[in-house]
């Protein structure tokens, strides 16, 4: 998920740090580069698919390096940041919010890192203030200043660089937490644990990577076919309140194939996001491996020479998935299913994809419940037919649509006009489709009734009256008979029985009905 | 459930024409749990246009204008018009175009007379039929505000008829982004909203760099088949009569079924680069329940492959370029018996009759190791080797009588295999014959067991043996009582 990295450059981060722990003059600026730089080793060798952007703020905020996945020009822009003056929490959340919003839409998922020394400003722009104001306007949507809470998917991440005995450390962290849950979107608040010093910042910035850049490790299983793979980017855990019940659950080890389905009929459903699909080596030390990269290069190159040539069940499946134009469908938790298939971006480079799927048991209207996919093994007749000339899908709906039929609609003049019209016109071509005139006819007398518009059948009865007089001398005599014929029909006693219907009238001339 | 809030909104309705004598009130809270609010109106068209805006905004739907629909006029068959449909869907289907709509002027006053604003969106001649899988956040039902006026059902008809329709934004500059597109599914048409904004996914990686890119002869094609086979189906009322077994189960124990032995890579396989020659065993052999011609035909393909090693056949291997008889082929049988018999071997537990498949191999490959390596010598390698063709022939001509034998004879045949050991000791060909089941054995000795077992199948028991029930009858049974009259037995 992008991430957006705010530094405090204000004037108190020029601050230098004292204490045994510290043996060396270092201003609590270099402490964040250095732990920045280690966040940023962690994401290069477990996650370098990553965009990462730098912001600096103090007073104001800038951004120094956009989305990027290329992690030293980031460490190259760190090296020269230089001090502004004061600090303004206010001026971070809004530009993480500018930067966001204008790269990436409000469903990705991104991450937001603010690390600070702990001084919140003072004055007007201080902290303090902020949430106070905040306080002020709870719940009242007035205050459209205010950075918080995203209007988009962000987890804010607090990291305070001080002696966690310090005081000013201590007021301080009350005052992001509620930042954080303002937000709602989760995150936290991190100090490190000893005194400030190189290594209890590294050792905070490799927790802070660890709980928010592993990598989901897992595998892939179709029957007996096992492939160990991880996503990029990570699943995230959905958790969300529905009407009648809260759901919250997390993705599971296994993602197991159930079946397969073709691309037309999947067609295209509602996904809540997508995820690469890289099949993993069978050995699982890659933390080994990584570290062991400084000494052996020579040997890691010919051990993932290796790795390639032993199959993997995950590109086998992509490229049958390709060329067959299929997706299989998956299982990735307790009632949480996906879909797998090939993708190939702009430059027609291909993947295997995984789309998560709504949670429950119908998240696909068109494919029905889940539960109730049968292998077509089962089937005494193959639902694909004999050469695959058909689809069991979709899965219709019990009622069908008011498009999908011809329904009387007179909201407008228009629409009845159109109907008497078409009445108008199946009666000019009498004897011709003599059943479509009374079918309209009939039609219409219902629609009429219903609404309780009995005029419109005395109406009715006039125009029909009219037409037969209009009639050329050429006209079959059949058509006047019938015309006069359903005139009277109208104006009888019964035109005003909704169980009624008017029916032709038999004459010589009328062979079949 | 307890009724925690409610809104009340009261509607007056006048004639056309006639004052309204009531005044609106806006929403206001009468109490904690209750607001409520009061609408007054002129009927018919008023009323509908009323109604219109208080369900857009009591289920917070938004509207969307199709614009530049091209429609063929009644009249002028050969022109051309643009029509626009008004459609209303959930307002959720528009949160990703909200942040740019405004400034773009998409957000137009309705062009139904409707008292609301809509969103227009221009129609995209639908290209050829290529079809893919779309990035879509969100899926919702649509109606047309006016359903059967003529360009709303020109529209809806369009739709239902299969095709699907791309709806891109009119942007001021330059690129248009296609932001939905409407499809029907089973006669109900949804708006599929389609992500338009940077993509986390631009520039992956290749495949050919991961792990297992650089293999090359996966058996795509042999998967694709398998994954035919394991396509699903909405099921049948009546496959759902049992709750605790639902079909998605047997799914995922079918797609078990069949993947227990399937090698991903040509190279690794023998068997299923010789398909037509083991036709249709690997079919039928992952199948839940086989029958006795099922099991015939399993037997006719291990037959067969008897045949093509006695014949010495070339086995299709790509690796091997040499065609020389002697070691290496015997080899690669080898290896091509031990593969039949993994395959069969994993499904044998699945039934009585998958196990007799898997026997009938066992046998065949017996007899192949029993065979004398040819280092012996060319003269008894060629002895060996006639004596085994007649004895292939033999077989051959014995499996085609048997297919000529009626069902009935078929059947006790069958029965004959499976009928209890001893009897088959007993018909006096014993001797330089070795009995079934023990040690190694070669053709001769099956073709043997089945002479045997036909004659076994006319041979009458003696009333003897028959008297002492199964085994060997015993003689003389009194003879190792201990004496009680003390009279011996002398012989």
């Amino acid at each position: 998920m992008p991430t957006v990295i705010a530094l405090d450059v204000s004037l108190s981060m020029s601050r230098p740090v004292t204490g045994t722990e510290c043996p060396e003059e270092y201003q609590r600026r270099n402490l964040a580069i250095h732990g920045i730089n280690t966040l940023l080793d962690f994401m290069a060798s477990s996650c370098r698919l990553e965009l990462t952007s730098l912001v600096v703020f103090s007073y104001l905020w800038e951004q120094l390096v956009s989305f990027t996945r290329d992690f030293e020009s980031i460490k190259t822009a760190l090296n020269k940041v230089e001090e502004y003056n004061i600090t303004s929490i206010e001026a971070a959340l809004t530009g993480i919010s500018s930067v966001i919003n204008e790269q990436w839409s409000a469903i990705t998922p991104c991450q937001a890192i603010l690390i600070t020394d702990g001084s919140t400003g003072a004055g007007q722009r201080s902290l303090q203030t902020m949430l106070h104001n905040w306080n002020k306007y709870e719940g009242s949507s007035s205050d459209d200043k205010f950075p918080l809470p995203f209007p988009f998917s962000c987890k804010l991440n607090v990291v305070i660089l001080g002696n966690p005995n310090d005081a000013e450390v201590k007021s301080a962290i009350p005052m992001f937490e509620k930042l954080i849950e303002i937000n709602g979107q989760g995150g936290e608040v991190m100090v490190p644990e000893n005194a400030l010093g190189l290594k209890s910042v590294q050792t905070l910035f490799e927790q802070l990577a660890e709980r928010c850049y592993s990598p989901y490790q897992g595998t892939l299983q179709c029957g007996h076919f096992k492939c160990p793979v991880h996503l990029y980017p990570a699943i995230d855990p959905y958790r969300k309140n529905h009407d009648f019940e809260t759901i919250d659950i997390e993705i599971a080890d296994t993602l197991e194939i159930l079946g397969f389905l073709d691309i037309a009929d999947a067609a295209s459903p509602q996904t809540l996001s997508r995820h690469l699909v890289f099949p993993n080596s069978s050995k699982e030390n890659k933390d080994e491996a990584s570290k062991d990269v400084k000494t052996e290069e020579e040997d890691e190159s010919a051990v993932s020479h290796d790795e390639g040539k032993v199959p993997a069940f995950t590109v086998l499946l992509h490229g049958s998935l390709k060329v067959e134009g299929m997706v299989a469908l998956t299982k990735i938790g307790p009632d949480w299913y996906g879909l797998l298939y090939s993708w190939a971006d702009s430059k027609k480079k291909s993947n295997l994809m995984l789309s998560i799927l709504e949670p429950g048991q119908e998240p696909i209207n068109w494919l029905g419940p889940m539960n109730n996919l049968a292998p077509i093994s089962d089937f005494p007749d193959p639902p694909y037919g004999e050469d695959d000339n058909k689809t069991p899908f979709p899965v219709r709906p019990l009622d069908k649509r008011s498009y999908a039929q011809s329904c009387v609609v007179w909201i407008k003049p228009s629409g009845l006009q159109s109907d008497l019209q078409k009445v108008l016109r199946h009666a000019r071509k009498l004897p011709d489709k003599q059943q479509q005139f009374y079918k309209e006819l009939n039609r219409l007398r219902r629609a009429a009734l219903g609404f309780g518009f009995h005029e419109l059948l005395e109406g009715m009865a006039t125009m029909l009256e009219r037409e037969c007089t209009m009639l050329p001398g050429t006209a079959h005599p059949d058509a006047a008979l019938q015309l006069t014929h359903a005139a009277n029909a109208l104006r009888s006693e019964t035109a005003t029985d909704i169980a009624q219907m008017v029916m032709p009238l038999r004459t010589n001339f009328s062979q079949d009905d | 459930m307890v009724i925690e809030h409610c809104e009340l909104l009261l509607i007056h309705i006048v004639p056309v024409g006639d004052d309204t004598k009531i005044v609106d009130k806006a929403n206001r809270q009468v109490s904690p749990q209750l607001n409520s609010e009061v609408y007054s109106t002129q009927s018919g068209r008023h009323l509908y246009n009323r109604l219109i805006q208080l369900v857009q905004q009591h289920y917070t739907l938004a509207s969307t204008t199709v614009t530049g629909i091209p429609m063929k006029e009644e009249q002028n068959a050969s022109s051309s018009a643009n029509y626009d449909v008004e459609i209303l869907h959930p307002f959720s289907v528009h949160q990703d175009l909200l942040k740019s709509a405004h400034g773009d002027g998409l957000v137009i006053p309705s062009k139904e007379g409707l008292p609301t604003e809509t969103i227009t969106l221009k129609w995209c001649t639908p290209k050829s039929n290529v079809v893919e899988m779309h990035y879509c956040t969100d899926v919702h039902r649509v109606t047309p505000v006016d359903v059967n006026s003529r360009p709303s059902s020109c529209l809806t008809n369009f739709l239902l008829s299969g095709r699907a329709v791309m709806l891109e934004q009119p942007k001021k500059t330059g690129i248009k982004v296609i932001s939905h597109m409407l499809a029907s599914h089973g006669g109900e048409i949804f708006i599929h909203a389609i992500h338009t904004g940077r993509s986390l996914l631009e520039d992956p990686p290749s495949i050919s760099e991961g792990c297992g890119g650089r293999v090359t002869d996966y058996r795509i094609n042999d998967f694709g088949e398998f994954m035919k086979e394991n396509r699903l189906a909405p099921a049948l009322p009546n496959m759902l009569e049992e709750p605790e077994d639902p079909p998605l189960d047997r799914a995922q124990s079918h797609l078990e079924r069949m993947s227990r032995y399937w090698p991903m890579v040509i190279g690794e396989t023998i068997i299923f680069n010789m398909a037509s020659h083991i036709d249709p065993l690997p079919t039928l052999i992952v199948k839940e329940t086989l029958d006795e011609d099922d099991v015939i035909e399993c037997r006719k393909a291990i037959y067969h492959v008897v045949g093509m090693e006695s014949r010495n056949e070339a086995l299709p291997i790509t690796s091997s370029g040499s065609r020389a008889k002697g070691p290496k082929r015997d080899e690669q049988y080898r290896q091509m018996w031990s593969e039949l018999e993994a395959l069969v071997g994993a499904h044998a537990s699945t039934s009585p009759m998958h196990q007799r498949i898997l026997d009938c191999i066992l046998d065949c490959k017996k007899t192949d190791d029993s065979k004398p390596s040819p280092r012996k010598g060319e003269k008894s390698v060629k002895e060996e080797k006639m004596d085994v063709e007649s004895q292939a022939e033999q077989s051959w001509k014995e499996l085609e009588k048997y297919e000529k034998m009626t069902e009935r004879e078929k059947q006790d045949a069958n029965k004959a295999d499976i009928a209890p050991q001893p009897k088959r000791q007993r018909t006096g060909l014993e001797g330089p014959f070795t009995p079934t089941g023990a040690g190694p054995q070669n053709l001769l000795s099956l073709w043997t067991n089945r002479i045997k077992s036909v004659h076994s199948r006319r041979h009458e028991e003696f009333s003897g043996r028959q008297e002492s029930g199964e085994g060997i009858a015993e003689l003389y049974k009194h003879l190792n009582e201990p004496k009680e009259t003390g009279e011996q037995t002398k012989i």
